[in-house]
């Protein structure tokens, strides 16, 4: 059979442009039309969104010098992390890890991990709605928005993504994220186990289920096709997450960490090594906005916070990178960072710059771009980190030489300065900085 | 902040009694087939049209898009209803419903005393006793919900049971054109009061009193926090969502244009706004807080204008300079208010959004320019809103255009549950009203959490995904299954067996032929197309679930029996879930 053409297979299903927050919007593998099929393990990009804005001047604090005196005696007397108690790098005098960044540490120890610091959107925007909106959206602005996510613009202009991929995507959540907007294929689940039709009574839920799925064979409108998509998606995951005939083991005696964020990166891994083509995932995790009574030191939610995303991406990279060693890169971000004084509730308020890290087998590890300083003069605006490194250089970097896409102007609309940091290896090709690039070009070879 | 991330509940096990278990050593394995899905010569989707979707009656159409689905009480009494044609019998109801008042509802209201005890307090009850009281002392966080809690389920409850289907559908409109997420902090302990001071006394009303009752109320102000909108460092929020998602509308934005530049309308209006304009509306709102935003004592939560935050001097907003006036000092936000509720652009922008509510996702231009004219016509008038609604509800778009939208998945289950005769009542004290809460909010569609101002989206494309239509498809499920208690000694919420035996109260008139067309065409409106009748009955006919043949669909089937290995009862209830799927009944 001919393969599908993924953007005809949009077109005709009616669902390229979803309307703005289609927040309940989820989709299916594009080749589910086809039956289950096989994938060939493509590289996989995990992008973590810490919602709320991630404190990180506590996540990775200053341990020498005027940024050290700043920051311990006049910005945070109260709860800064001490150099005394924080986690030290390898090669790295100025700045630590948490105390319960452990699991990060080793990765950074390790050389598996690139840090790159005050990085964020060019214009500051202290609204986590309409920065988390930009970031998701892969614009600069609220005022041009194209109905679609960045990710969803990174799948239409893929040259790499088998046409037959089976869950190209997944959203490990309840909700979905403007990050997917637009792409129906974005398999967005907020607990696997759940994502079945099993609530009959035990006599009749085979015919049940028999019934349903005759139903909708041979669709004749979006309604029943969805329907039938989700069928099958479900028959997949059903497959995949059996954990009595086929419970989960994670490899190289990774350990997720209770809580959610350890269930979205397990189930990442799990989907990822079942060969179902996953090529982009977008784990969104909360909590982050510890306004009051953050705690300090290993106490208090913000030490919680961390312990439990410090575990969880130990946990997935050592799972990953077991049978799947340098298939892989993760990205780390929050939409900004704290405001570099704390407040009068122990907390901290909405910031400015913030460190974004890669983790993988193909980084260069090390710490990278420019720390601005936390002298008074040094803060944006007098109150907070600035910003010193674009976080689309981050991005695009990665999506240039780890996935092999250069339409970084479709992608990030208005971008036109690449500028690899060198955070990752691998091959730079010539950036399109067209929004409406040639999509005959893309497709031409392989597709049809 | 301005906007709060969803919150993470972990969604909890639903408990199942037993019966739903299948007995050790009888569970099947599961079977993994995939559906094909038809293509053509060139592997593409063949095409697909929706000429394809059946068009149900008149009465039908009208309860479905008017309110939350039909039922054969409802088409009985609107037959008995003055009028010598289905056409007038439909205009007498449509009558009645816009005259919500005149609807005797007191069944449920007796239900809304079951359980229930936060919805008759007042403002100052609320606050003092749910959100901070005047002792200072801690609220448990259940008692501190409670009334977010309750109005959830009041919701429910009316939609599913309330005679009033279209105040509930123009609630449930209001609340979304001015959204506030219930899970956010401060938010559920004054939800009654929104809901029931501010947004059903208006929900036929008058917009500018909604408009002014929203500003000043305690869950919008704490929502976009302009309760903290202060002089020295005007908060932008809530001026930058009225101007954008409550008024004038985004469509009429013009960005960082200079305000003199915009264009003006016949009448001198400025046709839309720019960022100043911004600006200027959210010094015109500083000082509009309430009592207890500033951490006084014995504060109430009322509203409360704060004159020491307020920015005295004047404001220009898209073209007209609003001044203090220290004897009215709320009079210039009022002004500005009374502005922006009369203006063209907000009216078209209400228009359009009602229509694409009521009719179509692409309404036609003449029913919106109709339904703006109602609406700026009467901006002034009581009952402005119930005006457009009969302009709406009596045109002929919207008694004849069927199928351009679905339901969305609290429309569909409660939709279901009018079907099914659904008896659960709401309580919130119940055991089961924490499952029937988790089990909208796994659909995507949880009445009040959507989490941006902007409110729920309403286009068929937006809620044509996986994850919320699995969800909403197991829930339907449980609704056709669900004991009271869980108990299966206690009766089921669902009355398909009794409307079933009812509907045909000769045994021998109870075949597969007779029950999947009665059902079908009780819930979609028209009967099952050939192919479609066929699956259903065959799954009826099985008289065996270990070895599900098809056998004579015309043979009674016994409802008195329900053992093994026939299961007739539970097979009944499950081909009516199965019907409740189909896409035939998600149409609007």
């Amino acid at each position: 059979m001919k393969k599908l053409n993924r953007r005809n297979f949009l077109k005709n299903a009616g669902l390229v442009s979803l309307g703005a927050f289609a927040g309940v919007q989820v989709g299916f593998g594009r080749a589910l039309l086809q039956g289950s099929g096989a994938g060939t393990g493509s590289e996989l990009l995990i992008y973590v969104q810490l919602n709320g804005a991630m404190d990180g001047l506590n996540l990775m604090p200053p341990r020498t010098g005027v940024n050290y005196t700043e920051y311990s005696n006049v910005l945070r007397p109260v709860i800064h992390i001490p150099n005394s108690q924080s986690l030290t790098l390898n090669g790295i005098s100025d700045f630590g890890f948490h105390p319960l960044a452990t699991g990060m540490q080793s990765l950074f120890n390790a050389n598996k991990m690139a840090i790159v610091h005050a990085t964020g959107l060019l214009e500051a925007n202290r609204s986590h709605f309409v920065s988390t909106a930009l970031m998701e959206q892969g614009v600069q602005s609220t005022a041009t928005s194209y109905g679609t996510g960045w990710i969803t613009r990174y799948f239409n202009s893929s040259e790499t993504t088998p046409a037959n991929a089976v869950i190209p995507s997944l959203v490990p959540s309840y909700s979905n994220t403007d990050a997917v907007l637009g792409d129906p294929s974005a398999l967005v689940m907020g607990e696997p186990t759940a994502f079945s039709l099993n609530q009959g009574h035990w006599a009749w839920e085979n015919a049940m289920q028999d019934t349903i799925a005759q139903i909708f064979t041979n669709p004749i409108n979006t309604e029943d096709i969805v329907a039938a998509h989700t069928l099958n998606a479900s028959q997949i995951i059903q497959t995949i997450f059996d954990d009595v005939n086929n419970p989960y083991v994670p490899e190289n005696g990774a350990v997720y960490p209770t809580g959610y964020f350890g269930e979205q990166t397990k189930a990442v891994a799990r989907l990822y090594k079942a060969d179902v083509d996953l090529e982009v995932a977008y784990i969104q995790t909360g909590g982050w906005d510890t306004h009051v009574n953050q705690g300090t030191g290993i106490t208090g939610a913000f030490a919680d916070l961390v312990k439990e995303l410090s575990d969880g991406l130990n946990a997935l990279y050592l799972d990953l990178t077991a049978s799947n060693a340098g298939k892989f890169t993760i990205v780390i971000q929050s939409e900004f960072g704290r405001r570099a004084y704390e407040n009068t509730e122990q907390g901290t308020d909405h910031g400015y710059g913030n460190p974004m890290f890669i983790i993988g087998d193909n980084v260069n590890a090390g710490i990278y771009g420019q720390f601005p300083g936390l002298t008074p003069a040094e803060l944006f605006e007098g109150d907070d980190v600035a910003v010193t490194t674009d976080y689309r250089h981050v991005v695009t970097e990665v999506l240039m030489r780890r996935m092999g896409n250069r339409y970084l102007g479709h992608i990030f609309p208005g971008y036109d300065n690449y500028s690899p940091l060198g955070l990752v290896t691998g091959v730079d090709l010539e950036p399109d900085y067209n929004f409406d690039f040639n999509a005959d070009l893309v497709f031409k070879s392989g597709f049809e | 902040m301005n906007t709060v991330k969803r919150k993470y509940h972990k969604r909890p096990e639903m408990n199942l009694a037993d019966k739903f278990k299948a007995p050790f050593g009888m569970v099947e394995s599961k079977k993994s087939k995939t559906i094909p899905i038809a293509l053509n010569s060139k592997g593409k989707l063949l095409d697909y049209s929706p000429s394809a979707i059946q068009t149900p009656s008149l009465f039908h159409r009208v309860l479905t898009k008017m309110g939350y689905g039909s039922t054969p009480e409802l088409i009985s009494y609107i037959q008995n209803l003055p009028g010598a044609t289905d056409n007038d019998k439909i205009l007498s109801y449509i009558d009645e419903q816009l005259n919500p008042d005149s609807i005797d509802d007191s069944v449920v209201d007796a239900q809304l005393t079951h359980g229930y005890q936060t919805l008759n307090k007042n403002r100052t009850q609320l606050f003092q006793e749910h959100y901070r009281r005047p002792d200072g002392a801690d609220i448990p966080w259940d008692y501190r919900v409670l009334p977010g809690f309750e109005t959830y389920c009041a919701t429910s409850l009316r939609a599913t049971q309330s005679k009033r289907q279209l105040l509930e559908m123009m609630a449930d409109f209001w609340h979304n054109h001015f959204n506030v997420y219930m899970d956010a902090d401060g938010i559920p302990p004054m939800f009654v009061h929104y809901d029931r001071d501010i947004i059903r006394p208006d929900a036929l009303g008058n917009f500018r009193s909604m408009l002014e009752g929203v500003t000043k109320a305690t869950c919008m102000l704490d929502y976009l926090g302009n309760a903290y909108n202060h002089k020295d460092a005007p908060n932008e929020n809530y001026a930058r969502e009225i101007l954008e998602l409550h008024t004038i509308s985004a469509e009429h934005y013009f960005g960082h244009m200079n305000p003199v530049d915009v264009p003006v309308d016949a009448q001198g209006r400025k046709k839309g706004y720019v960022e100043a304009d911004v600006v200027e509306m959210s010094r015109a709102l500083t000082g509009w807080s309430y009592s207890g935003a500033d951490w006084e004592a014995n504060a109430t939560g009322e509203f409360l204008y704060r004159d020491s935050w307020h920015d005295k001097g004047d404001k220009t907003v898209m073209g007209n300079t609003y001044s203090f006036n220290a004897a009215t000092p709320e009079s210039d936000v009022l002004e500005i208010l009374d502005y922006l509720a009369e203006h063209p652009a907000t009216n078209e922008f209400l228009a359009k959004k009602l229509c694409k509510r009521f009719i179509s996702d692409n309404p036609p231009q003449t029913i919106i320019d109709a339904v703006t004219i109602t609406l700026h016509d009467n901006w002034q008038a009581a009952n402005q809103i119930q005006l457009a609604m009969e302009t709406l509800l009596k045109s002929n778009e919207f008694l004849t255009i069927w199928g351009e939208k679905i339901k969305r998945p609290f429309e569909r289950v409660v939709s279901s549950m009018r079907q099914i005769g659904y008896s659960y009542d709401f309580d919130p004290t119940s055991n089961m009203a924490d499952d029937h809460f988790w089990a909208f909010y796994n659909s995507g569609h949880m009445p009040f959490y959507w989490t941006s101002p902007n409110g729920y989206p309403d286009e068929k494309k937006d809620w044509l995904g996986s994850s919320s239509m699995m969800a909403t498809w197991r829930y339907i499920q449980m609704i056709c299954q669900w004991h009271e208690n869980y108990d299966e000694n206690l009766p089921n919420f669902n009355n398909i067996l009794a409307i079933t035996l009812e509907q045909f109260p000769n045994p021998l008139d109870r075949t597969a032929n007779n029950i999947v067309d009665y059902w079908f065409e009780r819930a979609c409106g028209f009967p099952p197309a050939a192919t479609m009748k066929e699956k259903l009955t065959d799954f009826m006919s099985y008289t065996d679930y270990t070895a599900p043949v098809v056998s004579d669909k015309n043979l009674p089937i016994n409802f008195t029996l329900e053992e093994w290995p026939s299961y007739n009862q539970e097979r009944l209830f499950a081909v009516v879930s199965t019907i409740l799927l189909t896409s035939e009944f998600n149409y609007r």
